[in-house]
C-alpha cells in the first residue's frame, strides 16, 4: 500500500501549510520607512504556498495511486493493521521517543546527572535485542556513564548543565 | 595569516593531540553502520565549547576525514557501507575480500582515500579564496539569486522525487521564519513564547534530523536478526599493492578527485553521489568494464577517492559562501558559528589564521587517518563488535548536551526531540531530510535580501548586476533540464511497471 507513502502525509501538510498560512496573515506588517510591498508576511505566503501546492500534488498522487491499487488488488482494499497492532510492532522506536521525553522533562527538576543516568539505562535496555536483555550490566554503564559526562562537561569544561533540585 | 595558521597548528602539541583523537574517533564512527560522521561531529561539538577556535575546529575537520574515510572498513569487510560515502566500494571491495584480497582492498581504500583528501584539501585551498574574494562583490540582489540557484540545485540533485525534495526545502524554510523577521525585527509565529523569539537553532534542528532519528531507525530494527559476517583473517603487507598498480591507478585517482571536488562543491549532494559518479564514470572509461563489480582495485580506487576529495569540495562553499554542501558540512557550520567564526566572503579577512590552521590540519588529519588506518587496521576492525545499543544512548546524552550549551537553555533539548520526531516521519514518507537543512540555511539569506532588493528595485536595475542574470539564467536551465529528466524517468519506471 505504497500510496499511503503519498496520500497520508500529503494530507498532514495540506493541513500544516493552511494552518501556517493562517498564522501568516496574522503577523503584523511592517510600515515603518522603507516598507514595500514585500513586508515580512510575504516570504511566509510564499513557503506556506508553496508547500499547499506540493501537498495537493501528493494527495492527487495518492489518490491515483489507491486507485490503480484497488483496480489491481480488485476493488478491495485491505483493511489496516489497528493502531494498537502498530503500537506493539514498533515498542522499541515509541519507547525511544517516550523515554527521550521523560528525559528532558526530569533534566530540571531531578537534574543532568540523575536523569542521564535513568534515560541511558532505559534506553539502553530497549536497544537490546530482546533475548539478549540484560538488566544489570546497563545499570553499571548508565552510572558509569552519568558520572563521566557530568565530570567532564561541568567540571573540567565548565559547560552550564541543570543540578536539579538536589544540587547535582 | 597562512604563517600564523601554520603556527597556530603545527607549534601547538594539543592540536595535533586532539586531530589523532578526531581521525580516531571519526574512523570508528564511520566504520559502525549506523553511525555516521555527522554524528561523531555533533557529539564532539559540546567538548570543543572552551576551546579555541584553531583547536575546536581543527577537532572537528579531524572527525568528518576520520568519518569519511572510516567507512570502507566495514563496506569490505561486512559489504554494507559505514557511511554513506562508502556504498560504491561495496561492489569492489567485497568481492576483493572474498577472493582473499581484503589487505589489498583496505590498503588500496586507505591509500587512494588519503590522495583524494590531500587533493580536494589543496584545490580547497586554492579556490576558497578566489570564490570568497568574488563572493566580495555580492550585494543583495547577487545574494538573492544565488540563493534561489542553490535551492534549485537541491531539489533537482538530492533524489528521484523532486516533489518531496522541495516539500523537504520548503520545510527547511518555513522553519526558519520562526523569530524575529529579517529587516524589521518583527515576531513572527512565536506565540508569545519567549524561547521563539530568538528561532531554532541549526544545530538543534542538525541533531535532531540526523543524531535521533539514527537512534529511532536502530530502535526500530532491534527485534530483526543481524546477518553479517566479518571477515577477521585481514593481512596487509606494506600497503597491500605494488607500485606498478599504484602508478596504473593515478589517472582513476585524478579523474575521481575532479568528481568528488566537483560533486563536493554543489550544495545537497554528498560522498554518497560521488562515489556512484565516480564508479560508473570509472566502468564506463575503463578498457575492461566487465570485470567492474567482480573485484578489482579500480573500483575501490574510483569510490574511495572521490568520497574523500568530496571533504575538500563540500568545504570551498561553506567557507567562501556559508553555504554548507552536505550534513556534515551543515554541523561544521554550526561549529564555526559556536566558535565565532562567520562563514562567508571575509571570512579570510576577520578569521584569516583560523581558515589557513583549518587547512593545515585537514592535510594533517589526512596524514593521521592514513598511518592509523594502515597500522591499527586490526583495531578498527574489532571495533566492529561495539555493540551499539550501549553507544547509541551516550550519543544522545552527548547530543542534549550539545544542544543545552550552545545556548544554556533547556527549550533547545526540546526541539531536539520534535525535530527528532519529525525527522523520523519524514523518512517513513520517504521525504529526504537534507534538503531541509539546505532550505533552512538559504531561507533565511533568500528572505533578507530579497526584501533589499525590494527596497533597491526602483532606483537599481537588475539587468546592471550581471551576476545576478546569469545566476537567474543558470537556475532556469538546470531545472528545465531536470524536469525533462524527471518527466522521463517517471515515463520509463511507468512503462517498466506496465
Amino acid at each position: 500500500m505504497e500510496y499511503k507513502k503519498n496520500l497520508i502525509p500529503g494530507i498532514i501538510l495540506a493541513a500544516f501549510s493552511v494552518a501556517y498560512l493562517g498564522c501568516s496573515a496574522m503577523i503584523t506588517p511592517f510600515t515603518g520607512p522603507g516598507a514595500t510591498p514585500l513586508d515580512n508576511r510575504a516570504v511566509p505566503w510564499l513557503w506556506g504556498g508553496l508547500l499547499l501546492l506540493l501537498s495537493v500534488i501528493l494527495i492527487v498522487r495518492g489518490i491515483k495511486e489507491r486507485k490503480a491499487y484497488m483496480e489491481t488488488a480488485g476493488k478491495k482494499i485491505q483493511s489496516g493493521r489497528n493502531l494498537l497492532e502498530i503500537c506493539k510492532e514498533n515498542k522499541e522506536v515509541l519507547c525511544s521517543f517516550v523515554f527521550l521525553a521523560i528525559y528532558v522533562a526530569l533534566m530540571e527538576p531531578a537534574g543532568f546527572l540523575i536523569s542521564t543516568a535513568l534515560y541511558v539505562y532505559a534506553e539502553t535496555v530497549i536497544l537490546t535485542r530482546p533475548e539478549k536483555r540484560n538488566y544489570v550490566i546497563p545499570i553499571i554503564v548508565a552510572i558509569v556513564t552519568a558520572v563521566a559526562i557530568d565530570f567532564v562537561f561541568v567540571r573540567l569544561l565548565n559547560v552550564l548543565l541543570p543540578t536539579g533540585i538536589i544540587g547535582f | 595569516m597562512i604563517a600564523e595558521g601554520f603556527a597556530s597548528v603545527m607549534l601547538d602539541p594539543f592540536v595535533i593531540l586532539l586531530i589523532a583523537i578526531g581521525v580516531v574517533v571519526g574512523i570508528i564512527f564511520g566504520s559502525i553502520p549506523g553511525l555516521t560522521a555527522t554524528m561523531a561531529v555533533v557529539m564532539f561539538l559540546p567538548v570543543t565549547y572552551t576551546m579555541t577556535s584553531t583547536q575546536g575546529i581543527s577537532m572537528l575537520v579531524a572527525l568528518y576525514i576520520g568519518g569519511i574515510s572510516g567507512g570502507l572498513i566495514s563496506a569490505i569487510l561486512l559489504n554494507i557501507p559505514g557511511t554513506p560515502s562508502s556504498v560504491a566500494t561495496c561492489f569492489d571491495g567485497r568481492p576483493m575480500a572474498e577472493k582473499g584480497e581484503a589487505g589489498k582492498a583496505l590498503g588500496t581504500g586507505v591509500i587512494f582515500s588519503f590522495i583524494g583528501t590531500v587533493l580536494g584539501v589543496l584545490i580547497l585551498i586554492v579556490i576558497s579564496p578566489v570564490l570568497a574574494s568574488v563572493a566580495l562583490k555580492f550585494g543583495p540582489f547577487e545574494y538573492c539569486a544565488l540563493a534561489i540557484f542553490s535551492l534549485s540545485l537541491v531539489i533537482t540533485l538530492t533524489g528521484k522525487d523532486m516533489v518531496k525534495g522541495l516539500i523537504s526545502a520548503v520545510l527547511g524554510a518555513l522553519l526558519a521564519t520562526v523569530g524575529l523577521a529579517p529587516i524589521d525585527s518583527k515576531p513572527r509565529f512565536t506565540f508569545g513564547i519567549v524561547n521563539l523569539t530568538a528561532g531554532f537553532k541549526l544545530l538543534v534542528l542538525l541533531i535532531g534530523l540526523f543524531a535521533i532519528t539514527e537512534v529511532v531507525k536502530y530502535a526500530e530494527g532491534v527485534r530483526k536478526p543481524e546477518n553479517f559476517t566479518i571477515e577477521g583473517n585481514v593481512k596487509i603487507k606494506g600497503v597491500g599493492f605494488s607500485l606498478k598498480e599504484f602508478i596504473r591507478g593515478i589517472p582513476n585517482a585524478i579523474r575521481s578527485t575532479l568528481i568528488g571536488v566537483g560533486i563536493g562543491i554543489l550544495p545537497g549532494i554528498g560522498g554518497g553521489v560521488s562515489c556512484m559518479i565516480s564508479y560508473t564514470v570509472a566502468k564506463n572509461t575503463s578498457k575492461h568494464p566487465e570485470k567492474f563489480g567482480t573485484g578489482i582495485m579500480d573500483g575501490v580506487i574510483a569510490s574511495e577517492t572521490a568520497n574523500n576529495a568530496t571533504i575538500g569540495g563540500a568545504m570551498i562553499p561553506l567557507l567562501s559562501l556559508g553555504i554548507p554542501g552536505d550534513a556534515v558540512t551543515a554541523m561544521l557550520l554550526g561549529g564555526l558559528m559556536v566558535h565565532n567564526v562567520s562563514p562567508g566572503p571575509l571570512i579570510f579577512q576577520k578569521s584569516g589564521s583560523v581558515v589557513y590552521g583549518v587547512f593545515f590540519s585537514m592535510l594533517i588529519a589526512a596524514v593521521f587517518m592514513c598511518v592509523f588506518m594502515l597500522l591499527g587496521m586490526r583495531g578498527f576492525i574489532r571495533v566492529l563488535n561495539i555493540p551499539k545499543n550501549y553507544l547509541l544512548p551516550i550519543i544522545v546524552v552527548l547530543c542534549c548536551v550539545g544542544a543545552i550549551g550552545d545556548s544554556n537553555r533547556l527549550f533547545d533539548v526540546w526541539g531536539v526531540l520534535i525535530f527528532g520526531i519529525m525527522g523520523y516521519a519524514l523518512i517513513k514518507a520517504k521525504i529526504p531530510l537534507s534538503p531541509m537543512i539546505l532550505g533552512f540555511i538559504l531561507g533565511p539569506t533568500f528572505e533578507s535580501n530579497v526584501r533589499k532588493v525590494s527596497q533597491l528595485i526602483s532606483r537599481d536595475s537588475v539587468f546592471s548586476h550581471p551576476i545576478f542574470c546569469v545566476f537567474i539564467l543558470v537556475t532556469a536551465v538546470v531545472v528545465v533540464i531536470s524536469l525533462r529528466s524527471n518527466k522521463r524517468e517517471r515515463e520509463a519506471l511507468s512503462k517498466e511497471k506496465q
